[in-house]
């Protein structure tokens, strides 16, 4: 195991996958997907990642319960975890912020962006 | 619900919000007796009303603040920040009483013992003239109740006489008053009604200026859009008419005709103009919220606000509204120093936050300033580095201005403190994005030690229209809503049918055939399922009537009109495109454009496009995954994740007790709340989790103590009903777990006491 | 404006925004260019001329999404194999066109005396479009006129 950062994206669009992943491959992570939450919640208890991109908007289970079920779970370590969202009220972010996740970051997002938001986050 | 509880709904949270206001602005000036009238009254005429409806507990509740406010009135109470706070706790709980009454259709059982003595606590705390309660002022006189338990509507209205403003309402005198007599002139749209019950009391207005109050009205947001709806109607046929006099040389109908469209268009202007509200809508929870934080903090601020009457299209206004209230906070939070500071730095004590609003040329400005420490230049500059922004080289060149927009950028965060796990707050990132998504603007000066300045700048006219949102082959448009006569279901197996003539597809509706176009074969976008539903919009165009096929049918969405780009102006069937509420972009089409295809009786396109699928990865997982949780005991229960609609956590607060059930406000209703155990212990403090499931109109809340895990593992359910409410129980992950059964719950619950949603839209 | 380039213009230097589309190197006057992206969610418009890829939603703004290899007679991204490519935000006439292409590259700044005459054997179909053409390091820059570029259909 390389000591990489690494990343889990998770986003019901391959498409969006991919191009994230992509984003953090870029910045040297180790980056694995998930398409839904219940996915992502399988991954964490294998391998906690260090940051978690969450999207808001999936079918079955959306992006803020699969948080509050990420925070609920018994995990080694805390992953950061940030929302992707194309919602862009304040409340509802705040709302996210304060469910759990410790950044937002409103779709669609760039590189400079993605960079900006994880200079703030205790990243390797 | 009966109209007149209704009108006493609306008026009374007016009221409350102008209680709100007018309550802060006294606060920093108590020798101001107009303010002190003005609340007074306000709170004695929601006394009263509530005494003639027959609700005593609001009454009893409005009553002891009443009480409070007589006394200050009177100078026998000092206006205390604490006194104002449990005026404002008073409000709130009136507002909280409101809600469950609307919801209920009734009044909620209980009492409030435990809020009224706190408040008369106050009242007594200055023992002056034990007397002096219950002074032989008319105005502090309880109501007069006769035999029957009802206040005696004369004296009720003399009370009523006093208090409102006397400019709109034309009022019938006290004496006049007993006989079921037509009521009062009252300004609203609806048409009171005369009968046994004495005059309503005539609704505040504008409580807040008698000048305004002579020239504005309230009417039902629903009676706008109806008239809209409705010009819009006539536009149409103003234009078919104008169109076929067209066709005739010369006709004694041109001249009329003209007039007719003058008219029409000028009713056009002033109905759209009557969707612009004045700004001060967007600001009137502000004080309060500035007055609370200032409590809080210790803080001094004073909110000034110019030009209120500033008007927008309502739908900005909804846009900014948050926006401009997270501005204000963190002016307050960040920007203003602590008196202390300020005094330190030669300011004075009372910082300043000034909201000013004004039109100019085509647009709305909006300025937010501040008086207090400025942003930090030296730290941003710091930061930028830090964050890999910028290199010192580049820095260097910059000016002071150029450097402080560096806080729109995403990486930073208003709150310099980042405390614990969720110690970061939403930043102005986020405010730069909803005033740009409404085409504003937003820029931002500062002067360390002086303060901070932002400017919105909004355009004024947007054009707004009502469009129904369809798909086809998987991708949506909007389609106006006034084009739209009618929507049909047509069904291989049921109701309407789409027949062939001559190779050209029609729809037999109430004896007439329509001529039908294909979306999907319109637009090229492929074959499909011939067998499956599809709807029809009825469409009309001048004198030509027709029906565009769509595979879905959605919601009814208002919806900004962009022009497409001139790259895409050659295509006739597009009127513009917008941005949905979702983010998503979509085609506006245009009817006129696409009748003329129908006209030309263009058949269906036959490319065949593969299908691409949809989506990817939802599969098996989701039938078979658990939700995992604890209530009431450390036993793991569980619930199939894909009833779950949403895990939610709100705050035990606001948890109430509503006969015999416990509900909590969720999205604009009441949700009923079950716990699976029987003992549970409801919680009056901190955070709640709950399980959300939706059962169509119904939508039902289960708490639960902890959210523990998601098993995906295909468990085997022994179906053993053991008790009531489980389904059965499954090893899971060597454990035994109960399987709750939501069914149960769901259908325990219904019919629904508390109101369901109103579906909306037509579901594919 | 973009944020992480170096923007400065001296006397007779000019920079340009540098981008892939196949195996080819281009350029758009760095003063032009608003925005550089990833592609997220591109509405499609049917019937749409083929060098509109589609739309999108650039901050409320809805931004045409011009696919450049498209507009020089190449095969699509998909069609070669590609990823999902970058998209580079210009303005133009009061509107926003944002230019799908291969990969974005650095900001380059360019000598005017060099720039060198399009070369002869240019595509005549690329002749309308190109500016000019520099030499950077081992590769051939060739810059392109954003109005012309824009210029689809007769669209002005």
């Amino acid at each position: 195991m390389s000591d990489k950062s690494t990343c889990l994206v998770v986003d019901d669009s391959s498409a969006i996958r991919r191009v994230v992943a992509s984003l953090f491959r870029d910045l040297n992570f180790d980056v694995a997907e998930a398409p839904t939450g219940v996915h992502a919640v399988e991954h964490c208890k294998k391998e906690v990642p260090d940051i978690i991109m969450l999207d808001w908007n999936m079918p079955e289970m959306d992006g803020i319960s699969c948080l509050r079920v990420l925070r609920a779970m018994e995990m080694p370590r805390r992953p950061i975890i940030v929302m992707c969202t194309t919602e862009i009220k304040v409340s509802k972010i705040q709302e996210a912020l304060a469910a759990g996740a410790d950044e937002y970051i409103m779709k669609p997002f760039n590189r400079d962006v993605l960079l900006d938001k994880l200079a703030q986050l205790p990243l390797g | 619900m009966d109209e007149l509880l209704n009108e006493f709904l609306t008026e009374t949270n007016e009221s409350l919000g102008t209680l709100d206001v007018e309550l802060v602005r006294f606060e920093r000036d108590s020798s101001d007796v107009t303010i002190l009238g003005n609340i007074f009254r306000l709170m004695h005429t929601i006394k009263g009303t509530c005494g003639f409806l027959g609700l005593p507990r609001l009454e009893a509740v409005a009553h002891a603040g009443e009480n409070v406010l007589g006394k200050f009135r009177d100078g026998e109470l000092p206006v205390t920040p604490h006194a104002v706070t449990l005026i404002l706790k008073c409000i709130d709980h009136i507002r909280r009483l409101l809600a469950e009454l609307e919801a209920a259709g009734r009044e909620p059982d209980g009492n409030d013992t435990g809020l009224i003595s706190e408040i008369n606590a106050i009242a007594e705390a200055r023992p002056s003239e034990p007397d002096a309660a219950i002074s032989e002022d008319p105005m502090n006189a309880p109501p007069v109740f006769d035999e029957a338990g009802f206040p005696v509507a004369a004296e009720l209205l003399a009370e009523i006489a006093h208090s409102i403003a006397p400019t709109a309402i034309e009022f019938l005198g006290p004496e006049t008053a007993v006989e079921p007599a037509p009521s009062p002139v009252v300004a609203t749209a609806q048409q009171p009604e005369p009968g046994p019950i004495s005059p309503k009391p005539a609704p505040l207005v504008e409580a807040k200026e008698s000048a305004l109050a002579a020239s504005s009205i309230r009417v039902n947001v629903d009676t706008i859009e109806n008239l809209m709806t409705l010009i819009s109607e006539l536009v149409l046929t103003r234009n078919q008419l104008l169109q076929l006099q067209r066709m005739q040389k010369s006709s004694e109908f041109k001249v009329p005709l003209q007039r007719l469209s003058h008219i029409t268009s000028d009713l056009q202007d002033g109905v759209t103009r009557m969707r612009m509200q004045p700004i001060g809508n967007a600001w009137a929870k502000l004080p309060r919220i500035v007055r609370d934080l200032c409590v809080e903090s210790g803080k001094k601020i004073e909110l000034v606000q110019r030009g209120a009457d500033t008007e927008l299209d309502r739908q900005v206004l909804e846009m900014i509204k948050d926006p401009l209230t997270h501005m204000i906070r963190n002016s307050a939070d960040h920007g203003i120093e602590s008196p202390a500071d300020r005094m330190a730095a030669g300011k004075s004590e009372t910082g300043t936050i000034s909201l000013e609003a004004y039109h100019e040329g085509g647009h709305i400005f909006i300025r937010i300033a501040d008086d207090g420490r400025g942003l930090d230049v030296e730290r941003i500059r710091r930061k930028a580095i830090a964050n890999g922004l910028a290199t010192e080289a580049e820095l260097s060149v910059m000016g002071e201005q150029q450097i402080l927009q560096f806080v729109f950028r995403a990486g930073f965060s208003t709150a310099e403190k980042v405390t614990s796990v969720s110690g970061r707050g939403v930043g102005m990132d986020v405010v730069r994005t909803n005033v740009e998504r409404i085409g504003g603007a937003i820029e931002m000066t500062s002067e360390a030690g002086r303060g901070t300045n932002f400017l919105i700048k909004i355009p004024l006219t947007l054009a707004i229209v009502s469009a129904l949102i369809v798909e086809t082959a998987g991708q949506r448009f909007a389609v106006p809503q006034i084009s739209v006569i009618e929507l049909v279901r047509a069904s291989a197996r049921s109701g309407a049918r789409i027949e062939t003539i001559k190779n050209a597809p029609v729809l037999r509706l109430r004896g007439q055939l329509l001529p039908l176009i294909s979306l999907r074969g319109l637009l090229a976008l492929g074959e499909d399922d011939e067998t499956k539903d599809r709807f029809i919009l009825v469409t009309q165009v001048g004198s030509f009537t027709f029906g565009i096929v769509v595979d879905r049918v959605f919601d009814t969405e208002e919806i900004v009109v962009k022009p497409v780009a001139p790259i895409l102006r050659g295509n006739a069937f597009y009127a513009g495109n917008t941005i949905l509420g979702d983010g998503s972009v979509i085609m506006i089409l245009d009817p006129n454009g696409i009748s003329e295809s129908a006209g030309q009786g263009r058949a269906q396109a036959a490319s065949a496009m593969a299908q691409s699928a949809a989506s990817a990865a939802r599969h098996e997982s989701d039938q078979s995954s658990l939700l995992l949780f604890q209530a009431g005991d450390a036993e793991l229960k569980a619930v199939p994740l894909h009833a779950v609609a949403r895990i939610e956590e709100v705050d035990a607060r606001t948890i109430e007790r509503v006969g015999g059930r416990y509900v909590v406000q969720y999205r604009g209703h009441l949700m009923p709340l079950i716990a699976i155990d029987a003992n549970h212990f409801w919680k009056s403090e901190g955070k709640q989790a709950i399980l959300v499931f939706d059962s169509g109109a119904r939508t039902l809340g289960i708490v639960v103590d902890k959210v523990v895990d998601i098993a995906r593992d295909r468990v085997s359910i022994e179906l053993t009903a053991t008790h009531e409410g489980f389904a059965g129980s499954a090893i899971i992950a060597g454990k035994a777990t109960d399987i709750v059964d939501i069914e149960h719950y769901i259908s325990r619950n219904a019919p629904n006491t508390f109101g369901a949603e109103p579906t909306k839209g037509v579901a594919a | 404006m973009i944020t992480d380039s170096r923007t400065t213009t001296e006397d007779n230097l000019s920079a340009f925004v540098t981008f892939m589309v196949a195996d080819h190197y281009f350029g758009v006057p760095v003063m032009r260019v608003q925005d550089i992206l990833t592609p997220d969610a591109i509405a499609r418009v049917p019937l749409g001329p083929p060098e509109v890829r589609g739309l999108i939603n650039l901050r409320g703004r809805i931004v045409t999404v011009i696919d450049v290899r498209t507009r020089l007679s190449l095969p699509t991204l998909k069609e070669a194999g590609g990823g999902p490519g970058r998209c580079v935000t210009v303005e133009n006439d009061g509107e926003f066109y944002t230019l799908l292409v291969d990969g974005v590259g650095d900001v380059v700044s360019v000598i005017e005396q060099e720039r060198e005459q399009s070369p002869t054997t240019l595509d005549p179909l690329w002749r309308e479009l190109v500016d000019g053409v520099f030499r950077v390091g081992d590769r051939l820059l060739v810059t392109l006129n954003v109005e012309q570029l824009l210029n689809i259909r007769g669209n002005a």
